[in-house]
């Protein structure tokens, strides 16, 4: 049997910082990886030749929206693929160890949330408060409280860096996700959000986790052993990365004021989301 | 069984004095709640009245008209010639104010708490993009693509502070013109 294939995907669509982002990312991963394998998501129209030896595989044309990630991942040329956030830097080799660390029983692994450094992690929906669904605060004790008591949800997945196998049920849970995010912001009035805080509608994050609260698909899905060696967010402690270990990618937060200031600006496209609908 | 000591001559042993409840602590005090008391129904109601400084002679309360408009009374004097202290004194007995005082200071430092808490949220994500933007531009200088730079290129992406960043940013550009 012929080994599986195994690669790094990453998106860049709706604002061209995200691109600006991917190059340095790739750049990074290639200097500490030299053969590792990349598949991009990006509009054709900004890719320039001085870059293109940095893609192993170019998808376009693509969505011009801001969660295209969600539209590629079943689209990976691999068999096993490490999704990574276009906002983050790959400062160690080690990296390369995350395609050994997806055991036979799980079909994808994660990192998860540090509620310390994250804006949003727990919630309630309109059942768990008396009709009212609201965002809970982390540093808020009687909010950390109610989650404590199960009385409210938690985001546990950092949806920004993950590895996966490509089977029928990634494949399922990829468009699942697709179709969920759609739901929660092109719905009229936010219907699709139904007993959850509007306000979440945004994040990808909110929509895996419904995801996986709501469907009823066999996802095994574990988290990354030592998973901040692999993905570690500014912000983070580092006593969260274990003894005698590197990190390996560093993510950050590209200014939300330049994305906004490079976004691609279409009659009829929203300029928070853009579309799924609208490819370049 | 109870026995019995002698004791040197002169020397008394008294029995001790129950030991006193902790004054802070109001929960253990008994109730002392004003009941009986008149008052005008044309004049502003007393609402939570508790005491603003350490030295407890100062207060401050909320006032309510009888029409349901409120508005709040700050810097009232612990002085019975002070008309809404006599007021007060008389609807609200010490006990009263303390447990008021007690609640508006846990009040206050949970909003202490919740606005530095979000005050670190905000600087962690500017934190975070300031970080970015640093490295982004010195990633991009002409010298970072020297071959002998880099070294001083995995330094920058490395760095977790915008200073660090900039040191090795800058060991680069003074590489470069070692070269020249």
């Amino acid at each position: 049997m012929s080994e599986p294939t195994k690669g790094f995907i990453c998106a860049a669509t709706l604002s061209y910082a995200y691109y600006e982002g991917m190059i340095t990312m790739i750049e990074s991963l290639k200097d500490e990886i030299p053969d590792a394998q990349v598949a991009v998501f990006t509009h054709e129209e900004w890719v320039e030749d001085e870059h293109r030896h940095l893609f192993d595989h170019l998808f376009t044309p693509v969505p011009v929206h801001n969660r295209t990630k969600l539209w590629a991942l079943d689209k990976t040329p691999f068999d096993i693929t490490c999704y990574i956030d276009v906002d983050c830097h790959v400062i160690d080799p080690g990296l390369n160890d995350i395609f050994d660390e997806l055991t036979d029983d799980c079909d994808i692994m994660m990192s998860e949330n540090r509620p310390y450094n994250s804006k949003v992690v727990y919630f309630q929906d309109a059942d768990q408060n008396n009709g009212v669904a609201r965002e809970l605060e982390h540093f808020n004790e009687e909010h950390i409280a109610l989650a404590k008591a199960g009385l409210a949800h938690k985001f546990r997945w950092h949806c920004g860096f993950f590895v996966y196998r490509k089977n029928d049920t990634t494949d399922k849970v990829w468009s699942e996700w697709v179709r969920l995010y759609r739901l929660h912001n092109e719905t009229p009035d936010q219907s699709g959000m139904d007993i959850y805080p509007k306000s979440l509608a945004y994040w990808d994050t909110f929509a895996f986790w419904r995801l996986l609260h709501e469907s009823n698909l066999d996802i095994k899905i574990k988290r990354i052993p030592n998973d901040a060696k692999y993905h570690f967010v500014t912000g983070y402690r580092d006593n969260e990365l274990k003894y005698g270990t590197k990190k390996s990618v560093l993510h950050y937060t590209i200014p939300p004021e330049y994305v906004k200031e490079t976004t691609i600006h279409e009659t009829g496209l929203d300029t928070t989301c853009g579309s799924f609908d609208v490819l370049k | 069984m109870t026995k019995e000591v002698k004791v040197p001559e002169g020397v008394t042993i008294e029995t001790p004095e129950p030991e006193k409840k902790n004054s802070d602590s109001l929960s253990e005090r008994p109730a002392d709640i004003r009941r009986n008391f008149e008052v005008d129904p044309n004049l502003p109601q007393i609402v939570f009245p508790h005491y603003i400084n350490n030295k407890k002679d100062m207060l401050s309360c909320l006032l309510m008209r009888p029409d349901g408009s409120c508005y709040k009374e700050d810097q009232i004097p612990k002085d019975t010639n002070h008309p809404v202290y006599r007021d007060i004194q008389r609807q609200f007995s010490e006990w009263e104010l303390m447990v008021n005082t007690d609640r508006q200071i846990h009040i206050m430092d949970a909003g202490k708490k919740n606005a530095e808490a979000l005050d670190k949220d905000t600087a962690q994500k500017k934190q975070r993009s300031d970080l970015w933007e640093a490295k982004q531009e010195f990633l991009k200088l002409p010298c970072m693509n020297l071959p002998e730079n880099k070294a001083f290129k995995r330094e920058v992406r490395k760095s977790q502070t915008v200073i660090g960043a900039t040191a090795f940013a800058i060991a680069a550009i003074l590489k470069e013109h070692e070269n020249e």
